[in-house]
């Protein structure tokens, strides 16, 4: 019985990286779109979006037949209620990286070059690596990792700041392309936001290993 | 086993005891019985003797104690009692209708009988004489019955029995231990070295003997799994085997450095996921565990690989997945290159064949006058010239790539090959007025002279074609301390800054406007490369644009 337990929950760990994967993909394929004006690209993850959302059913469906069925306490509980948590921040960044890709390929559409804002790439690749870091942190079981990622954050949040200043700077400049500046803004700000949820992943990641989670040790 | 000992000597033992009390009170009784009856007979024999020789009285002063067990009577022929050892003749009732008595009447000698008192317990011996007087005289002994007896020694046969069982639990712990003791001892790594009890030996034969065929097997697969480590360890191209759940069955180092694994960490039994989450990869292990072979071209670490995922069968079941990375990163630059080169090819090939076609066209159209034709043929010519060398340089370098080119090393004075080939060159660097000095001193180096004048011609005429009117030319060849050095230095138009790596492809050109005017057909400088790479020489190239170039090809020792 125990051994069936711990294959699923084998099962659950394994089906959480596959989610991990999808958006780590949808993300770097998102910000690769929207850099490169690469509307194929914007396309292919607008396609990924229905995958990541039908693994996030099937999570939450075996987190709930573990949770009825072995009643699980302690450690188990944990990983499974974490597991549920995290799914939902999975999700999240994979709806994100499908609306930036949205947004990759109207500009794609308009053929308009690419704003002068150097930051907005910066932000892309800080997010990457933050969403890669706390997925890396659930396979590693790595508190370290866990508290860089959180750590991070504030680095995404201070970049969000800059690419606003340089849309503020930039509609003073060209007052002809506010709409541009504005999709950009929208950008930074679900950049921004999937910081925020990979933070949220790797809080997760701590409370399944610890049994604490940021609320209880503040 | 030690309860089964305990229960089956304990049953013994009781059986026996039961049994042989049994037996002998039985066989005691009985003997005891019949000396009885002989004992009632002779007492009987002696009374009636006492009694025709003492009369009456006899009996009488025979009063004394005949105990409990022990009765005489006396009785008439009508069965009156006239005396007895145990109770007033008067009260005792006739005892004619007795059994003894009648047999004694009837006319015997004697008769006997035996009475049972279920009562009592008791059995009682009559035994009756005809006396001569006419009279019966009737003795009497009376014993316990057989159970009785058996009865009476009940608690000593307990007693036995106790003592009996207690001797058997400690004789049949011993025993037990005895047999058991050995057991539990033995040493199943060495059976053989610790003497048990010889019963044991076939049985520990026969272990030591599986102990050895196993250790030999485990040496052997050991070795065998030693062995497939040192091959896939030392293995440039990655390893993954995985078995149907995904899980890593063995992964070498490669494959591990290039999936991004730590180094140090332990992936065997791991799902695949914890080492990599690459979907394309994850596509290629979904498509070989359900049985179909997949491959892909997926970069890694900057590096590209093919990779080729092959599903695993036993029994008709797919038991896992086989992956193989191997780096392609070099070929698929050969083949960019090759494209390149077929394409440069068939360019450079259809440039001087559409002129020539075009004049030719013109002549025979009659479109030409006749005082051009001369000079019309003349272009022909010269195309037809263009393409004859670049021909040439072609084959040249297919069959320097080919290795066909390959001529007996022997030595050659680089000097002297210097200067025949600028006494070849003196004409067109005269023309385009550059003077073209050689220096140095006689330098042999081992190498196919016609390769070597090849590389000379080649690297002398980019240095006069190339040069400004007015320039020079320095071919400089000298014996160097590891080897010999050669170096030609122009004062010509030079490179510019980060193409100087570039003029050794294949129809690079740094000038495209310029070819028609020199007549090169591009590949000079590959030509320069392939034969000094043939000869192990190493070229180098310094250039400042517009103020000259110097390239330098350095021979290794004979």
């Amino acid at each position: 019985m125990r051994n069936r337990f711990d294959m699923q929950l084998r099962q659950l760990d394994c089906e959480l990286i596959q989610l991990g994967a999808m958006i780590e993909h949808a993300i770097a394929g998102a910000a690769k779109a929207l850099l490169e004006c690469d509307a194929e690209k914007a396309h292919e993850v607008a396609g990924l979006d229905d995958g990541i959302d039908q693994k996030e059913r099937d999570i939450e469906r075996l987190c709930l037949k573990l949770l009825l069925q072995q009643q699980p306490v302690a450690r188990d509980l944990r990983q499974i209620s974490a597991a549920l948590k995290m799914i939902t921040d999975m999700e999240r960044i994979g709806d994100q990286a499908a609306d930036i890709a949205e947004i990759a390929v109207m500009l794609a559409g308009r053929g308009e070059p690419l704003l002068g804002s150097a930051h907005i790439g910066d932000m892309a690749r800080a997010t990457i690596r933050m969403v890669s870091d706390s997925v890396d942190a659930f396979v590693k079981k790595d508190l370290e990792l866990t508290r860089a990622v959180v750590r991070y954050d504030d680095v995404v949040d201070d970049l969000f700041d800059e690419v606003k200043n340089d849309l503020i700077r930039f509609i003073a400049q060209n007052s002809a392309c506010g709409e541009q500046a504005i999709d950009f803004l929208m950008v930074a700000k679900y950049f921004e936001r999937i910081g925020d949820h990979a933070t949220n992943i790797a809080e997760w990641v701590e409370f399944s290993i610890t049994g604490q989670h940021k609320d209880e040790t503040e | 086993m030690r309860k089964r000992i305990f229960r089956s000597m304990c049953l013994l033992a009781l059986t026996a005891v039961i049994l042989t009390s049994v037996l002998v009170s039985a066989m005691v009784y009985a003997r005891s019985f019949t000396e009885m009856k002989t004992q009632v007979q002779r007492e009987a024999a002696l009374i009636s003797v006492g009694l025709s020789h003492g009369g009456e009285d006899y009996l009488g002063a025979l009063q004394i104690d005949y105990g409990d067990d022990f009765r005489i009577t006396r009785i008439r022929r009508d069965g009156m009692v006239l005396f007895d050892s145990d109770a007033e003749p008067g009260r005792m009732e006739n005892h004619l209708s007795r059994p003894e008595v009648q047999a004694v009447l009837s006319g015997q000698w004697s008769g006997e009988a035996v009475r049972r008192s279920e009562t009592m317990d008791t059995k009682t011996y009559y035994y009756a004489l005809a006396l001569a007087d006419g009279t019966v005289l009737r003795l009497a002994s009376t014993m316990r019955s057989a159970f009785g007896a058996v009865l009476s020694v009940a608690p000593l046969m307990v007693f036995i029995a106790v003592v009996v069982l207690l001797l058997t639990l400690l004789l049949a712990r011993r025993m037990a231990n005895l047999i058991i003791g050995p057991l539990n001892a033995l040493d199943l790594e060495h059976p053989e070295r610790d003497g048990a009890y010889e019963e044991l030996s076939p049985l520990l034969s026969r272990i030591a003997q599986q102990n050895r065929s196993i250790g030999r097997q485990m040496r052997q697969l050991t070795a065998r799994q030693e062995e497939f480590r040192l091959l896939s360890e030392n293995m440039s191209e990655g390893l993954l085997l995985l078995d149907r759940n995904a899980a890593i069955l063995t992964i070498n180092n490669s494959a591990q450095a290039l999936l991004g694994g730590d180094a140090d960490r332990d992936y065997a039994s791991q799902h695949f996921l914890q080492l990599s989450r690459d979907l394309q990869l994850q596509k290629l292990i979904e498509k070989a565990l359900g049985g179909d072979r997949a491959e892909d071209t997926l970069p890694f670490r900057g590096r590209q690989y093919q990779v080729i995922a092959s599903p695993v069968t036993a029994d008709e079941t797919i038991r896992g997945a086989l992956l193989l990375f191997l780096d392609v990163t070099e070929r698929q630059q050969a083949e960019q290159m090759r494209r390149e080169f077929s394409a440069n090819v068939s360019h450079e090939l259809k440039t001087p064949l559409t002129s020539i076609s075009g004049y030719a066209e013109m002549l025979a159209g009659g479109m030409v006058r006749d005082g051009d034709i001369k000079m019309f043929a003349g272009r022909i010519y010269s195309e037809a010239g263009r393409l004859l060398a670049l021909i040439q340089d072609i084959i040249k370098l297919s069959r320097l790539d080919e290795g066909t080119a390959q001529e007996q090393a022997e030595p050659v004075d680089l000097y002297e090959v210097a200067k025949q080939v600028v006494e070849r060159l003196a004409l067109p660097a005269a023309e385009r007025q550059v003077a073209v000095t050689v220096e140095g001193e006689p330098t042999v180096v081992l190498g196919a002279p016609a390769m070597l004048d090849e590389l000379m011609f080649n690297l002398c005429d980019n240095a006069v074609k190339y040069n400004k009117a007015g320039g020079s030319v320095t071919v400089s060849a000298r014996p160097a301390r590891d080897g010999a050095c050669l170096a030609v230095r122009d004062t010509g138009i030079g490179i510019p800054h980060g193409l100087t790596e570039r003029v050794f492809e294949r129809f690079y050109r740094v000038d495209k406007s310029r070819s028609k005017d020199t007549g090169g057909t591009g590949l000079g400088l590959s030509i320069v490369k392939h034969i000094a790479q043939i000869h192990g020489a190493q070229v180098s190239i310094e250039s400042k644009e517009q103020v000259g170039t110097c390239i330098r090809v350095k021979f290794p020792p004979n």
